[in-house]
């Protein structure tokens, strides 16, 4: 499953907007947890492969606190060696709390699209 | 000749009145538009200006009735066939768009309706019909072919019909500002209102029935003009109570105050 780095972003700045800046509202969040999802409970992710993605929005100091502060401290995924993380079951709900909230992105937006082509 | 055949004229002509107004002040309000939604007015204006000329035509066919002149009634109500069969092309463009925002498929869809409503024609010009059936409040003809009516009623009306409805229950359950959900139902449910009494007014089975048919059809298109006008005349009615010097005014109430 490929990410799209810009719809992220086009989904994360829409939460913000609601008052949600953490959580789906978080850009780095919303991919560190997805790039860690892809590769499932049973595969080793490695901390360069997070930063492909996070590389074009944030640097390698914020991903590696959030990494730390978030991911580490709540149990969303373990630190197995240098630079080498595994995503946890309770990761995976977060992953997949982040995919419904892009479907609910694409839900809002397909009826303000709807909407929009009716004549006001 | 009856004075409720001069009426049901009448009704007809308001109809024109009302629908042509309704396509000329949406033709007028395309620079309001956003880019998104001038297909879909486009489509408006081509389903009420086709409701118009129907009701043109209609009317000038209940004139002839009053009159007796019973060929030129024939003759309008085969010319008002046309308007009448590719009704549902518009109004399916309208609702394929406004669901999918895609002009190809829109197009794709409304053709087949366009095809339906060929058959329609060739079966009823085919065919023909039998009247006209002249009475107090109408006249009235009998479509000679089973294959016309069946084609209208299994394609033009049900699947339109259906659509309609879809596209509202798609909006009404949606969270959307109460104002918009109340102007996009009552503009839906004009045009099924129109569109459903239309088909009764065509196979109406007596001139009464057909009377109150257009009544409904009238109700409709007022309906739908103010569905989305009805900002423009509380800002004009506002406007003239200022005018007048009989806008309500908010009084304070001085009762605890010291004079």
């Amino acid at each position: 499953m490929d990410i799209d780095i810009g719809f992220e972003q086009e989904v994360a700045r829409f939460y913000q907007t609601m008052g949600i800046t953490t959580g789906p509202g978080d850009i780095q969040y919303r991919l560190i947890l997805l790039v860690l999802a892809r590769n499932g409970e049973d595969a080793v992710t490695r901390f360069s492969e997070i930063r492909e993605y996070t590389d074009k929005i944030a640097d390698r100091g914020s991903i590696g606190g959030k990494m730390k502060s978030v991911f580490q401290l709540e149990g969303l995924a373990l630190k197995i060696g240098h630079g080498d993380y595994i995503i946890t079951h309770k990761g995976l709900i977060a992953a997949d709390f982040i995919r419904s909230t892009s479907v609910y992105y694409k839900k809002v937006k397909d009826l303000e699209h709807i909407i929009e082509r009716i004549p006001s | 000749m009856s004075f409720g055949l001069i009426l049901n004229a009448i009704i007809c002509f308001a109809i024109v009145l009302a629908t042509f107004a309704f396509a000329v002040t949406l033709h007028q309000n395309k620079n309001r538009q956003k880019g998104e939604s001038i297909p879909t007015l486009n489509a408006l204006v081509v389903f009420w200006s086709l409701v118009g000329m129907f009701f043109l035509l209609a009317g000038l066919r209940t004139l002839a009735a009053y009159g007796n002149f019973k060929e030129v009634e024939t003759a309008l109500y085969y010319f008002g066939s046309i308007p009448f069969a590719f009704i549902t092309v518009p109004l399916v463009y309208f609702i394929i768009y406004i669901i999918l925002g895609d002009h190809r498929v829109s197009i794709g869809v409304s053709t087949v309706f366009l095809i339906f409503g060929s058959i329609y024609l060739i079966a009823l010009f085919g065919f023909g019909i039998i009247g006209p059936f002249t009475e107090e409040w109408g006249s009235t003809f009998d479509i000679n072919s089973d294959l016309a009516i069946n084609v209208y009623l299994s394609g033009l009306f049900i699947v339109p019909t259906s659509m309609i409805l879809g596209l509202m229950l798609l909006i009404l359950l949606q969270r959307v500002p109460k104002r918009l959900q109340n102007r996009i139902a009552f503009s839906l449910v004009s045009i099924s209102l129109i569109f459903d009494f239309m088909l009764l007014d065509n196979i109406a089975p007596s001139g009464a029935t057909q009377m109150a048919a257009r009544i409904f059809i009238f109700i409709g298109v007022v309906l739908g003009y103010f569905s989305y006008f009805s900002e423009s005349f509380d800002k004009k009615l506002d406007m003239m109570d200022r005018r007048l010097g009989v806008s309500q005014t908010e009084l304070e109430d001085f009762e605890n105050e010291d004079e």
